[in-house]
This record gives structure tokens, sequence and C-alpha cells, in this order.
């Protein structure tokens, strides 16, 4: 109300103002016209002219209260002359302050306008006219439609992407959402009023409830930083769960002050059901090898127990060793956590624990291993040359007594070297190729290496190959 | 003599089971293939304990069969499997498992995890 009142200008000669313009009015910059009561055009300055494209007649009754050629609202609809904001302030004897207007001249063109109106009062308090002060506004205009357009362009490309997308201001409240958001939580989350999250609950990936105002993106915008990396889960109003990547990241303005953030939530539902259905092929696969492998066993322990002739006895009791062997390797083969690459050491106590078994009570083994790990091609070579290699020992052997015997795998310069070591003199020739020295010859091939017996105080059998690369 | 029962639905290796145990001087009470037969071949005999796999032919898995035989008698068992994951080796806590043989093995594992498994007992 007292807005009004100030607006009341009390003027030396009021009737003088209406009647003539102050003669500096041309050096301002801002267009400048008065009308008397009647709504009369008593005077304009030269930047009204130039606003209007046109100079009007002065004191005529065609064209009262306004000097533009047409007007019209922002909306774009004509304003008739009885209802500009001038005719309006000599109808109400009330000030005018900051209307926009849209000016069309006689060449067509249009711009926007800003007019301030007040009503002048003679001394009796009597109305007798108004002065109108107007800028242009057309560029200030334009930019406001511009950013409201291109705010307008963003949400459409917000609302069409297929992830959830939501934003907040700096104190939580959900300032927007996308129709994915929406989805995701499975309800319509209140805008201005929801904190933090538009889920209906949060659970951590255990299952543990997490509270909104400690989810992923309440911890963004206390740090104002940006959190990556921590998964939830989202419950909906239904009892649904979907668990979900979040990337909050905190929006600053352009003093570089926090103004909120934004969140997309991506659904990593249908990844974690692949990577379970993966697991599980995986799982039953090594279920059925290693089940597969104790069927071979058997069935070769089967066929030595079912003959009486002792040269086929041993040659599948040989022969059940070796598959023995390749399934002790087995057992450390296709880990969950790494399916291609074997852990070295692992393997290593588990053949030579096999080995301990299977010629048990000839032979003790002590074993000198490297750790790491090996692709899973060098798992069977290496499981039939340690077999190989003890049950030489074994046949090189005259009393009966125990053997202690000596394996080692080790690193030297980019080699692999795996060896063992026993007290017997080396055997005389080769013979075969199916079995024994033989046999461990070509297994040395296939892992690129060489095989060699070194005599010194020990005879030491040693396979060297290139390391293969491991992990 | 000790004497177990064997739960194992590849005849093959139920087979190899028997004799390896036969020859080392355990007395092998029955082969069961089901869980259904596990329990009433424990209930019958007896057992001093169980070789029990865990993929069993039938809907009930070694570990349902080693769960109801421990509750109905207090007989504990040798789990034989390819591939124990830690969701199983949970489940069977209840029923106080004597040890894991992991497959493929040999025998002389075999039998070493048995006696171990005997003197757990005793």
């Amino acid at each position: 109300m007292s807005a009004h009142n100030l607006s009341f200008l009390s003027l030396k000669d009021p009737e003088r103002a209406i009647r003539e313009a102050p003669d500096f009015i041309d050096i301002l910059p801002i267009a400048v016209y008065a009308c008397d009561a009647r709504g009369r055009l008593r005077w304009f300055n030269r930047r009204a002219a130039e606003l209007w494209g046109r100079s009007p007649a002065i004191g005529g009754d065609t064209e009262r209260f306004c000097g533009s050629f047409k007007l019209f609202g922002l909306d774009g609809t004509l304003v008739r002359r009885e209802e500009t904001p001038m005719a309006e302030v000599l109808r109400t004897a009330e000030a005018v302050h900051g209307r926009e207007t849209c000016v069309e001249r006689p060449d067509g063109s249009r711009i926007t306008t800003m007019v301030h109106i007040d009503p002048i009062k003679d001394e009796a308090g009597r109305l007798i006219g108004a002065i109108n002060c107007f800028h242009d506004t057309s560029e200030l205009h334009h930019a406001r439609s511009q950013a409201a357009e291109s705010s307008a362009q963003f949400r459409q490309v917000l609302d069409a992407l297929p992830a959830a997308v939501y934003t907040t201001d700096a104190a939580g409240r959900v300032t927007y959402y996308n129709q994915a958001a929406a989805d995701l939580a499975g309800r319509e989350p209140e805008i201005g009023r929801d904190e933090w999250c538009v889920a209906w609950r949060l659970y951590t990936p255990d299952g543990e409830f997490l509270p909104r105002d400690q989810c992923p993106m309440a911890t963004a915008l206390k740090q104002n930083q940006a959190v990556r990396g921590v998964e939830a889960l989202v419950e909906r109003p239904d009892g649904t769960r979907r668990p979900v990547l979040p990337f909050p990241t905190p929006l600053r303005d352009l003093s570089g002050r926090l103004a909120g953030a934004v969140n997309m939530l991506v659904d990593v539902g249908e990844r974690k059901d692949a990577e379970y259905q993966q697991k599980l092929l995986l799982g039953e696969l090594n279920h059925r090898v290693k089940n597969n492998m104790q069927m071979l066993h058997a069935l070769l322990r089967g066929a030595q127990r079912e003959t009486d002739d002792s040269h086929a006895k041993a040659v599948l009791a040989e022969a059940g060793q070796r598959v023995g062997a390749m399934a002790a390797a087995q057992q450390v083969l296709y880990e969950a956590a790494n399916p291609t690459h074997f852990s070295v050491g692992d393997f290593m106590r588990t053949l030579c624990r096999n080995a301990a078994h299977t010629f048990a009570p000839r032979v003790s083994i002590a074993l000198d291993t490297v750790e790491g790990r090996l692709p899973n091609d060098a798992a069977m070579p290496l499981a039939l040359v340690l077999n190989e290699l003890v049950g030489h020992s074994l046949k090189r052997a005259t009393g009966e007594g125990r053997l202690s015997l000596a394996v080692s795998l080790a690193r030297q310069d980019g080699q692999l070297a795996l060896s063992l070591a026993d007290d017997l003199p080396p055997a005389e020739a080769v013979t075969s190729r199916a079995s024994g020295p033989g046999l461990v010859n070509g297994l040395a091939a296939q892992l690129g290496g060489v095989f060699r017996v070194e005599r010194g105080e020990r005879t030491r059998y040693i396979v060297e190959f290139p390391a293969p690369h491991g992990e | 003599m000790p004497r177990l029962l064997l739960v194992e639905d590849e005849f093959l290796i139920a087979l190899t089971l028997e004799s390896d145990l036969k020859e080392n001087g355990y007395e092998v009470v029955g082969i069961a293939g089901t869980a259904d037969e596990a329990e009433r071949l424990a209930g019958r005999e007896r057992p001093d304990l169980v070789i029990m796999d865990i993929r069993l032919a039938g809907p009930r898995d070694g570990i349902q069969a080693a769960l109801a035989i421990f509750e109905q008698t207090g007989i504990r068992c040798v789990f034989a499997t390819a591939h124990a994951d830690a969701q199983s080796k949970a489940r069977a806590q209840a029923c106080a498992p004597l040890a894991w043989l992991q497959k493929p093995y040999g025998r002389g594992t075999l039998i070493e995890t048995v006696e171990t498994a005997l003197k757990l007992l005793r």
C-alpha cells in the first residue's frame, strides 16, 4: 500500500508537467510521454518516437493513451487503446510499474517494452494526466525466453532418457525426476517433499536398511563431491527390489556455490542376473568335469581289479595313477574367482600330497615352490611330468626302502623349472615315449621347454620351460 | 571293524569307493543312491559314519539327507563333492560334518580322510 502512496509524485507545477515537456527531455536515453486526463497525447520525447517507429499527432482524440502503431500483450493478443496500461492508470489513478507489452511499428517489426506510468494530480488532488516512461527490453526478453526454451529442451532430453535421472536442491529436496526414475522407484516422487532420493526405501547391497539421509546422494550433497562405485538396493512400494549403481554429482552455480545435485540411477539388475547365470554354468561345468574324472579313475581301478595278468595290472595301475594326477590337478582349476588361471602354490601342494598318497608308503616328498598364477593350459602337462618323475624314481629303486624326494618349482630369468631330485643313479636309456622319461620329454616340448638330467650329489631331473604369462 | 554307509549315485564311483574301503579293512553296510534310501539305511544299519555325496538322484540333496540322519540318529557325515561352495558348507554346519572330501580324490586321500574322521568320533 505504501508503495502506491510513494508513487504519487509531488510536482511543483503538475499542470505544466502535463502540458509541456522539460527542455532536456530529448537527452534522456529513456522514452517518455504524457497524456492528459482524457488520454490525449500531450508530448513525447525523441526516444519514444524511435521506439514507436513513428511520430504520433499531439492532442488528437484518435490516438489516445498510446503512441504505438499497434500494441500486443506478451502472449500475442491485441491490446486495444482503452485496455493499455496508460488507460488503466487514468481510469484508476494508480501507478503501473514494470509491466511489459509488445509494440508493433508501422514497418511490422516488434519490440518488447517495459512501462512505468505515474498518475499526475493537481494541488486539489484531481487527476489531470499521467506520465509514462518506457524502455526497450527486447534483448532481455529474448534472452529470458531462450533460457526458458533451452531449459525446456533440456528437460525433454532428460525425460526421453532411458536412465533414471532426478535432481535436488542444495537441501536435498527433489526438484525434478524423469519417467525412468518414477518407473525404477515404482512410484511418483513428490517434488519439493521427497528428500535425497526418489526411492520408496533403500538398502545396502547386503540387505541392510539404508536411511535416506545416508544414501549416496545425501553423501554427495553433504560432502559437496561426486560419489561413485557405491551400490544400493531400491525397494518399490510393492516390495520388489532392484540393485542400482547411483552416480550422484553436485551441481554448482556460476560462483561455485552448491546449488543442488543430479543423480542417475543405473539399474544393474540385468547385469547381475547374467553374472549369476554365468557363475551357475561354470559351477555346473566344473562339477561335471571333476565328477567325470572321478569316474574315469574308478573305471581304470575297476579294470585293474578285474585282470589276473600281472603285466596288465601294472599297466592299468600306471594309467590309473596318471588319471589320478590329472584329477588332483583338476581340483585346483576353475576357481570361481579366477576360472582361467590357477594358483601355482596350491597346485604343487595338491599334486605332491596326491603323489605321496598314491605311492604311499614308498615315498616322502619335500616341496619347494614359487607362488603366483599360471594359465590353465600348463596344469595337465605339469601334473603328468611330476607323476612320471615320481614313478621313474620308484622304478629305479632296488630295495623296498622309503625314497625321499625333493620337488621344486623355481623361477629364474623368465624360465620356470620343475625338478625332482633323488639319490638313485639315472637309468641307462629311454625306452618308451608313452611313459617315464620319454613321456616327460614329450610333455616338456609341449610346454615349449627342455628336459635334462643332472648328476651331482643327487640325481636331478629338470623340465625347464618359458614362464607363460601369469597374472 | 568300522562300519560305513556310502551315499553316491554314480555306480562306478560307488563301486571303487566300496572296494577301496573294503581293502583297507572297513565294512561297507550299504550303498544308497538317493536321500530317502540313505535315511532308511542309516536308520536300519546304524553305521559309524556316512560318506555322503551332495548331488544325488531324486529331489533332495545330500545335505538334506545328512541333516535328517543327524537329527534322527546323531550319525555324522564325511561329505564328498566336486564343488563345495560356501553356501553348501554353511547349510551343512547343523549336522557337524566330519570332513570335506573334494572330488576328484584318490584312494590315499580317501583312506586318510576316513581315518581322521573316525579318530574324531572316538
